[in-house]
């Protein structure tokens, strides 16, 4: 690795600042953009400005993997695309010492009616690789994906987690010094994902690459990274270690106790919507429906959220997710699914109570997150929102083995032995 | 299973590593001419791609490169030949509107590829760094192409007449596409820059181009205007290099070479305004796009 004056930093970000116009005021035809101009003249105001970045600072050394971490709209996807240069900062620089790599979204720069093998020059080409070296590389790539097979056949008939595989595959061998990645993690099975996890750690370990990584996978974080930056609306609150920022991130969920209700009004959203969750409240019930102290495995737990519109809504559901404490996903329903719909009426509030019925996971931390959403968008989502403990059940004269199996479901179940 | 080779142009990345800064006052992206040559391949794969997809699952395929100004030329002859009446050059009034039809369409379709680029790949745009201004460039391939081939079926057309332009005559086509593609780029780096802020352009564009094909010499030349507008007619900057390409092409007609003049010197103004202004606006795309 060639020395410089300072050869082991990759990444100085000072200060970085990054304020959009919000939404709902900007103009995007020509005679609004007049009739915007006149009135701010008029009235001497400014722009509603919205800082999704703000005051951030930190050096990133070279041989890093930096987790983000941090609620959605707490400025980590921002905070890449600074970086990457795709956005521009409203404040502050930043210097960036070598090739810097993007691992793409799924499906961005794939196009459908092109086949594997042309998508695979296309993505490597927009991440910045030369033909040549995509070609000295196809068949490193290609087997990496899995996909040998459907090579010349469209993306169009590939399956998602396919295109996941294939597009990972491009941007894990990109010859890039500094690489962001940015929740691509979230699709593909779990065997594929463990794979695309040591692959990143060899990148580093084998080739000396930087990584910023941006993951709700917090056993991913906690397990590859070096180091990690909390972040919550648009700043940086803590950084450290991987493990003590995945323990502060979970400890700062509110942990919902019996009958308390969790105000949600304070936390950062990325932009004005026609609705959001204000509170959460979430308690075991027993089969008459009276609160229960503990939440044990095959509870009823109820989780009541109380909705507030600020102009009317038609025909909105409500999803509700259970991570663990590795941030897994462990159960999650949608009101959609049994036919429930709800309308809100503008300033007024709303509560939406769903039981979840014979909750069969194991003992141990979990989160619920929320999303609120029409057909046609979604309006508010909200991660790790509340925290409720599922203790062990008090039957059973012995302590189980607390580690396993790693699996949050637990159905019942029972066994023959002959 | 495959081994790959380890080779020899991958381990050798450049020595010196590339240093970025990004600051917040910069007030335009400067135009970085060796960024610009690092992404070369970026731009032919995306021109590549855009000749790619163009005919994909259609039943008739790249036909479609030459039935379609066949079609536009074959109404045109009825409407503007037959019915109005209009004279060409001297040779068959369908061969004189394909010749004009084919440096048309590679103005056209040059532009409205440009003006789309942006909006087009917004997902692209939002997520991944490249420099923007490859995409209208890449608009410019295809339809050279096209043209290429237009170009020889319709040689092959006239020599089946017994006919062939000098080859001096020919040596000009290059120059003057190449113009009129610089001007087509130049007004479509506008439009591209535009419509991402002013959706209203890709409405407002089409018509324009509508209009603008017939105050050019498509069916019929710049002879057949009367010569106290002409002045004003060749004002457009299209009208001379279209009519000037279809003369090269037929060997036919003359060259009026003042107004060829003036409009290489505002394709050249053009195509670096339309930088300029590309650039100036190129910071907020990914936020307002």
């Amino acid at each position: 690795m060639p020395m410089s004056s300072n050869g082991s930093i990759a990444l100085s970000i000072r200060d970085i600042g990054k304020a959009y116009t919000v939404s709902s005021r900007r103009a995007t035809t020509l005679v609004e953009s007049v009739s915007d101009w006149v009135g701010r003249v008029r009235s001497g105001a400014d722009v509603d400005r919205f800082w999704a970045l703000r005051d951030v600072s930190c050096e990133v050394g070279k041989g890093e993997i930096l987790g983000l971490v941090g609620r959605n709209g707490a400025g980590k996807s921002t905070l890449l695309k600074v970086i990457a240069g795709v956005t521009t900062p409203t404040e502050g620089s930043v210097d960036v010492h070598g090739r810097v790599g993007t691992m793409l979204e799924v499906g961005t720069g794939f196009h459908p009616e092109l086949t594997g093998r042309e998508n695979v020059y296309l993505n490597g080409a927009f991440i910045g690789m030369r033909r040549a070296e995509i070609r000295a590389r196809f068949d490193e790539i290609v087997e990496f994906s899995g996909v040998e097979k459907f090579l010349d056949v469209p993306i169009k008939h590939y399956s998602s987690g396919m295109a996941v595989r294939l597009a990972f595959a491009v941007a894990a061998h990109l010859d890039a010094d500094i690489l962001l990645v940015d929740e691509v993690l979230a699709v593909g099975d779990q065997a594929f994902q463990d794979k695309c996890l040591g692959k990143i750690g060899e990148l580093r370990q084998k080739q000396g690459r930087t990584v910023l990584f941006v993951s709700h996978n917090l056993a991913a974080v906690a397990s590859l990274c070096t180091r990690a930056l909390l972040m919550s609306g648009g700043r940086v609150i803590a950084d450290a270690s991987a493990s003590e920022i995945t323990r502060l991130y979970t400890a700062g969920v509110a942990m919902a106790t019996t009958m308390e209700e969790v105000d949600l009004t304070p936390l950062p959203r990325a932009r004005p919507t026609a609705a959001q969750c204000i509170a959460i409240q979430v308690h075991a019930i027993d089969a008459s429906g009276v609160p229960l102290e503990s939440i044990v495995p095959g509870s009823t737990i109820q989780v009541t959220v109380t909705l507030l519109a600020s102009s009317p809504v038609l025909r909105a559901l409500l999803g509700v997710e259970v991570m663990d404490e590795r941030g897994r996903p462990a159960l999650g329903i949608s009101t959609d699914a049994i036919d429930a719909w709800f309308d809100l009426d503008a300033g007024v509030a709303r509560r939406v109570t769903v039981r979840l019925r014979d909750v069969q996971v194991r003992p141990g931390i979990y989160t619920v997150g929320l999303t609120l959403a029409t057909v046609l968008e979604n309006l508010d989502e909200l991660d790790a929102v509340a925290r409720f403990e599922v203790s062990p059940e008090p039957i059973g004269g012995y302590e189980r083995w607390p580690g396993w199996p790693a699996a949050a479901y637990a159905p019942r179940f029972d066994v023959t032995i002959a | 299973m495959t081994v790959p080779l380890p080779s020899a142009s991958l381990t050798a990345e450049p020595a010196a590593m590339p240093m970025r800064h990004i600051r917040a006052d910069a007030s335009r992206t400067p135009l970085d001419l060796l960024e610009l040559w690092r992404y070369r391949d970026l731009w032919l794969t995306l021109a590549l791609r855009d000749v790619k997809l163009r005919y994909r699952q259609t039943a008739l395929g790249v036909a479609w490169v030459i039935l379609l100004p066949l079609l536009a030329s074959g109404i045109f002859t009825l409407v503007f030949g037959v019915v109005a009446g209009l004279k060409s050059d001297g040779s068959p009034y369908f061969l004189f509107v394909f010749a004009g039809f084919l440096g048309w369409n590679s103005f056209q379709n040059t532009l409205q590829r440009c003006s789309m680029s942006l909006v087009g790949n917004s997902t692209l745009v939002t997520r991944v760094y490249f420099p923007r201004i490859i995409l209208p460039a890449s608009s410019v391939l295809a339809s050279l192409l096209d043209f290429t081939v237009g170009s020889v079926i319709f040689l092959v057309a006239l020599a089946v007449r017994g006919e062939f332009p000098s080859l001096l005559s020919l040596a000009l086509v290059p120059a003057l596409l190449l113009l009129l593609q610089l001007l087509a780029m130049g007004l479509g780096l506008f439009a591209a820059a535009l419509t991402v802020r002013y959706r209203d352009v890709q409405y407002v564009l089409p018509f324009l181009i509508q209009l603008l094909l017939y105050a050019s010499p498509v069916a019929y030349g710049v002879s057949a205007v009367p010569e106290r507008v002409r002045r004003f007619y060749l004002l457009n900057p299209v009208a001379p290099l279209l009519d000037a390409l279809r003369s090269a092409l037929t060997g036919r007609g003359e060259l009026h070479w003042k107004a060829i003049g003036m409009s290489a010197v505002l394709s050249v103004l053009l195509i670096v305004a339309g930088t300029l202004f590309f650039l100036r606006q190129d910071r907020q795309y990914a936020d307002v796009i």
